[in-house]
């Protein structure tokens, strides 16, 4: 019989259709913009795949909507993964969708999400792997390649701001084919170091997401996640996420990032520590004024004899301690000493209401009295004493004194 | 110095900066009795020296692991210029 001869049922054709469509294309991806995209009330999502040439009905059922990790619009270009069906009861084929990526990026993006969603399931990037990155570490370690600018990055911040500090580098390739494992090895190396890291950084500078790839690839991921010392990856820029920055115990956005995370500041540590200098003898200072005015107070009374004795031992102490010469406090103690010196002065019943009289003011903020601009603020409310009553005055300009010889070494 | 002395001598710069903090913050609060107020003063000398002496100190080694396990001493301007 003659082929055209045939006459097929339109039930039977559709299946024919159906097995022949069916069969011939298994499992594929395909790509495009969606359109019509309705989000039914029973949760599947139909649309359309469209491209200037060709539509394509697209299905895709509830428990896989479910799963979607974005929110699939109109005019969306997507990626979506599926197989051909024929609906027979309304005549039509359509994709019927299982997976569905922004194309975005293109294949990659989608390899990434897919190794992504395999190391998050087992764990490797989960919250309670994290640990504490030590606040003073003595000894980092810095996997990266030994050229390019990230190493630099890196080590000279880490030389400027670290402090009693054992840097090893750690070179590995971080790009091209083996690069991933190279990088796994490099945290392997690290972790047999005769003497082990406090911590780790791995790193590299800016590129594609072609060229960051090393750092998505399961070897050097799980090298960071199975890394038994705290690792801070710095890869790219501030707007590359890799799969490294999942798994590592803290995130920097860049290379020199990951160093001023793994060091303290050695500059705020030693203002934090001048500060603390000056405030320590300023503090001793005004104690010792506070006596100083009790024994002006006393100097016609009873005490008389017993307190200029103290006062002796007291000032034998500070000069002691002036004489060891400590730097940033001399001045300081100098000032001690002077007033000390002064006591006997004082005790000839030189009352501070005294001074006054002369034309001169004591300012103070608060109980602090000021002695030098350079503890001053514009705009700073101060109150004035004056030989007879006070004022409540505002700093308009500041001029600090030129400061001497700076600390130094 | 040993790695281990050297973790120490870190932790103990911070429990120096630690009670330094401590010292000030008692004496400004100036109701330490002279007596007590002279000692915190002599005490925070010494531990303020020692934490200087600890910044003075520090410094930063940089070095590069050859592949034979060997290290060498780089100049961290220097490096990367390749």
């Amino acid at each position: 019989m003659n082929v055209a001869d045939q006459v097929y049922g339109v039930g039977e054709i559709t299946r024919q259709i159906k097995r022949t469509l069916e069969n011939a294309l298994p499992q594929l991806w395909v790509k495009g913009e969606l359109s019509d995209v309705v989000l039914h009330r029973s949760g599947h999502l139909y649309a359309s795949l469209v491209d200037p040439g060709a539509k394509l009905g697209v299905v895709m059922w509830r428990n896989r909507v479910q799963r979607l990790e974005f929110r699939p619009e109109s005019g969306m270009e997507v990626l979506a993964f599926g197989r051909i069906a024929v609906y027979e009861k309304g005549g039509r084929y359509q994709l019927d969708v299982e997976a569905m990526q922004p194309a975005g990026r293109g294949a990659l993006a989608l390899e990434l999400e897919k190794l992504k969603a395999r190391m998050s399931a087992e764990g490797l990037f989960a919250p309670e792997r994290k640990r504490p990155i030590p606040s003073t570490p003595s000894r980092i370690a810095v996997v990266t390649s030994a050229s390019g600018a990230a190493v630099r990055d890196v080590l000279v911040t880490l030389a400027r701001r670290g402090f009693d500090l054992d840097v090893v580098l750690i070179p590995v390739r971080v790009q091209g084919k083996g690069s991933s494992e190279d990088v796994a090895r490099g945290i392997q190396l690290a972790q047999r170091l005769p003497v082990p890291p406090d911590v780790l950084i791995v790193t590299r500078g800016g590129g594609s997401l072609e060229d960051l790839w090393a750092f998505n690839e399961e070897p050097a991921v799980r090298a960071v996640a199975e890394c038994r010392i705290p690792v801070i990856s710095g890869v790219g820029h501030e707007t590359d996420t890799t799969l490294i920055d999942l798994a590592a115990d803290l995130r920097a956005p860049t290379p020199t990032g990951a160093a001023e995370r793994a060091t303290p500041d050695r500059g705020e540590i030693v203002r934090r520590t001048d500060v603390l200098g000056h405030r320590l003898g300023r503090s001793m200072q005004l104690k010792l004024e506070a006596l100083d005015q009790r024994l002006a107070r006393a100097a016609g009374g009873y005490g008389l004899r017993r307190i200029p004795d103290r006062v002796q031992q007291l000032q034998q102490q500070v000069d002691e301690l002036a004489l060891r010469g400590e730097r940033g406090l001399s001045r300081t103690l100098e000032r001690t000493k002077d007033r000390l010196d002064r006591q006997a002065d004082r005790l000839a019943a030189l009352s501070p209401r005294d001074v006054l009289k002369r034309g001169y003011a004591v300012v103070r903020s608060g109980d602090w009295v000021i002695r030098d601009a350079a503890e001053l603020m514009e705009g700073q409310a101060l109150e004035l004493m004056l030989h007879r009553g006070e004022a409540g005055v505002r700093v308009e300009k500041v001029r600090p004194e030129k400061p001497g010889k700076g600390q130094g070494k | 110095m040993s790695d281990e002395k050297k973790q120490q001598k870190k932790l103990s710069f911070e429990e120096d900066l630690k009670r330094l903090e401590e010292i000030v913050a008692t004496l400004e609060q100036g109701e330490a009795p002279l007596d007590k107020s002279l000692a915190l003063f002599e005490e925070g000398q010494v531990v303020l020296k020692r934490c200087r002496k600890v910044l003075a100190d520090a410094q930063v080694r940089v070095e590069k692991l050859l592949d034979n396990g060997e290290r060498q001493p780089i100049d961290p301007e220097q490096i990367g210029r390749s």
